[in-house]
Order: C-alpha cells, then structure tokens, then sequence
C-alpha cells in the first residue's frame, strides 16, 4: 500500500497581532494626548486684576485707585465669595452681622480711610449686587465694581 | 486498496483587513483630532488666559454725560440730550402756574386745572432718537426708553471699525467735558470691557451701571431729577 504524500503548502498567513498592538497603543497614547489638551483648552480663563498704582500728582485720573487697599468681594446669585481666601458666603450672610461678610464689611468700615471695595458681578448676581453696594456705600465706605462672566476666574495680583 | 479521504479541517483563519481599516482611520481621526486640540490648547502661542482689569474706585464727576447702552453684545446711543433740548422745548411752552394766595374758589380752580393742564403735557411727551422711543412715564417723573427695533447698536467689530456710529459719536464730543455711562445688561460684560477699552484710548471718563435683563431703561426728566432718590452713576 503506497502511501500518497500529502504535499503540505507554505503558508502564506500574516501575523498580524504584534501590528494591532502597535496600533492599540497608538490609539490609546493619543486618546490621552486628547483628554490632556482638551483640559487644557478648556480650562477657565483667568482675570487678573492688577491694582495699578496711579501717580498721585496725577489728578485728571479719576476713577482709579490712588492710595487705598482694595478689597475684593464676588457677587453671584447664590451668595457672595469673599477674598482672597475665595470662601463662600450664602445671600443669608447678607444679614448675619456674626457673618464672615458683615465682619468684612465692618472691617472695611473700621478701616475706610486706607481701604475700599472691589464689588465683582457675576451675570446672575445683580439682586446680591445692589443689596451689596447698597449696604457699603449707606456705610461710607469707598466702592469700585468690575463685571466678571462666568469662566473667567478672578485672580488677584498686587 | 481503500482510498483515503482526506477530511477537510474547516478553515478558521479570518480575515483582518477591514478591522485593520477600521483601526488606521481611527489613528487618522485621532492624529486630526489631537493637532486641532493642541491648536485650541495653546492658543495659537496666544496667552489667552490673561485678562488684566483695572482696579476701579467710583468717584463724581462734573462732567456732563453721554449715555449708552449695552445689551446682545451691542452698544447703543441713547441719546438723553437731545431728549432734554425736547424736554426744555416743552417746558418752555407749558404755562406759568402762580398760586393764588387768597382762598378764592375761582382763583383755586385756575390754579388747578393750569396744573393739571402742565401735567397733562409732560405726561404726553414723546419723542424718538435713533435709537430709542422715548415717553415719560412715572407721571412725569421719568423717561421710558424703548428700542426702535431689535437691531439697534453696534457689535464689537463693527464699533471698532473705521467711522462707526460709536466712533462718531465720540468725536463729536469733548473729554475734558463730557464722560461716557454705559448701562450695561449680563449679556455684554465683555462688550463692555471692549467698549469701555475704545473709550479710554480716546480719553473719556468711564461710569457704568449694571441693569437686569429684559427691563427698560428709566431715566428721570428734567423735573424728575428735582426730586429726591435716584442713583447717580459716577466715574471709576
């Protein structure tokens, strides 16, 4: 009995997984590249109020601070941020005089000769706004107000 | 002699190619998508992310002032003056009620209905600027402004553009006279900054005034700004 010889062909296939691993990889570095500069691009612009020193001798300069200390306070619809330590105080806080934003303001008001307000409105903020200034100035303190959009966060720099 | 049949084992190589596809042209995707990210990241090497503010300090002012307003991005004329020279028309012709100072009946009645008769004017004054449709309102009190349409006013490119009706209006005028309040909706803070920016270069005083959404613009009439209360709007 002749056996027949099973003529076997060369495979001919292509491995092909170590290049899907290549690719894999690439995806995946790229999709990180990806998150890395989108957080980046949409990261909140930042307002940096300078408090810009005007020359005294300079009296056709109205309307910008001389010689005081600005203090900053953000107003927004929910309540107020107080400076530079950017805590939040509820629109409650508005008639607490125990509060951390009464004592600010008492603070301000002690101290008025050297110090002024910085009032920042947010869009929604106007109603905490007007009670705001309206509270300072029936206290005599001096008062600056600035509007300031939403994604733009306000960084203070002297 | 048995032939020997040979079985055939079921081929389970698959085909890749169109998974390969697939996988390419999503490495494609990403590469376009990563570059634009990377376009909108750095800004084009513009640092985006700096926005300095003055600090500011409200203060008076004796200057007379130019009013506009800023809402959908857009700056306005409102033009108080020329409603105040209509206004001074009409209180020119209005009669002069003197107060009689016996108690006469008939002297009395005179008296009133020559009130009711000046009341009755101011209370119908109307007039238009470009802009605005103007009515006093608050008997008498106070002046309405309606805009003429939704259209009215300039966006930023176009007040900053060459013979704007913003830039007319400000070289009609004077900055050691006059100073510009801006009444400024939630809308248009960055119009504002933009606005108030083009006003300095050109040397005015700047005072502004934030106002709610969807309420008129109120101003007193001359007679009005007699009266106690109000707000009156300084430079910072």
């Amino acid at each position: 009995m002749s056996r027949r010889n099973i003529s076997r062909k060369p495979k001919t296939e292509l491995e092909l997984f170590p290049f899907l691993s290549v690719l894999a990889c690439t995806i995946g570095t790229l999709v990180l590249l990806i998150v890395v500069l989108t957080t980046q691009a949409l990261k909140p612009q930042e307002a940096v109020v300078v408090a810009k020193a005007v020359a005294k001798t300079d009296k056709d300069s109205k309307g910008a601070n001389q010689t005081k200390t600005p203090i900053y306070i953000e107003a927004r619809k929910d309540g107020f941020v107080l400076y530079p330590n950017k805590k939040f105080a509820p629109r409650t806080d508005l008639y607490d005089e125990k509060s951390a934003l009464r004592k600010t303001i008492a603070n301000l008001k002690a101290n008025k000769k050297e110090q002024y307000l910085i009032l920042i409105l947010r869009p929604d903020g106007l109603e905490m706004f007007d009670k705001a200034r309206e509270l300072v100035q029936g206290e005599g303190i001096d008062i600056g107000y600035e509007p300031l959009e939403y994604g733009i966060e306000l960084k203070i720099e002297s | 002699m048995r032939s020997r049949r040979r079985r055939k084992m079921p081929t389970n190589s698959q085909n890749l190619d169109s998974f390969l596809d697939v996988l390419t042209n999503v490495v494609g995707v990403l590469i376009f998508v990563s570059i634009f990210a990377s376009l909108i990241a750095t800004g084009g090497g513009n640092p985006k992310s700096r926005l300095t503010i003055q600090t500011p300090l409200s203060s008076p002012t004796k200057k007379e002032a130019l009013w506009f307003e800023i809402q959908k991005k857009k700056v306005s004329h409102i033009n108080l003056r020329q409603v105040r020279e209509k206004e001074l028309e009409l209180s020119g012709s209005l009669p002069n009620c003197n107060k009689p100072a016996a108690i006469d009946p008939a002297s009395q009645s005179n008296y009133q209905s020559c009130l009711l008769s000046i009341l009755g004017r101011q209370s119908s004054f109307r007039v238009d600027t470009e802009n605005y449709r103007v009515k006093t309102v608050d008997q008498g009190v106070s002046l309405l402004f309606e805009p003429i349409s939704a259209n009215i006013g300039e966006n930023t490119t176009q007040f900053t553009a060459k013979d704007s009706a913003f830039k007319q209006v400000l070289s009609k005028f004077n900055p050691k006279e006059d100073y510009l309040i801006f009444i400024v909706r939630p809308d248009s803070f960055e119009t504002f900054r933009n606005a108030r920016k083009l006003a300095w270069a050109e040397g005015y005083e700047v005072g502004w005034e934030p106002h709610p959404e969807g309420l008129p613009i109120k101003i007193r009439t001359i007679v009005g700004s007699e009266l106690p209360g109000g707000t009156s709007i300084g430079v910072q």
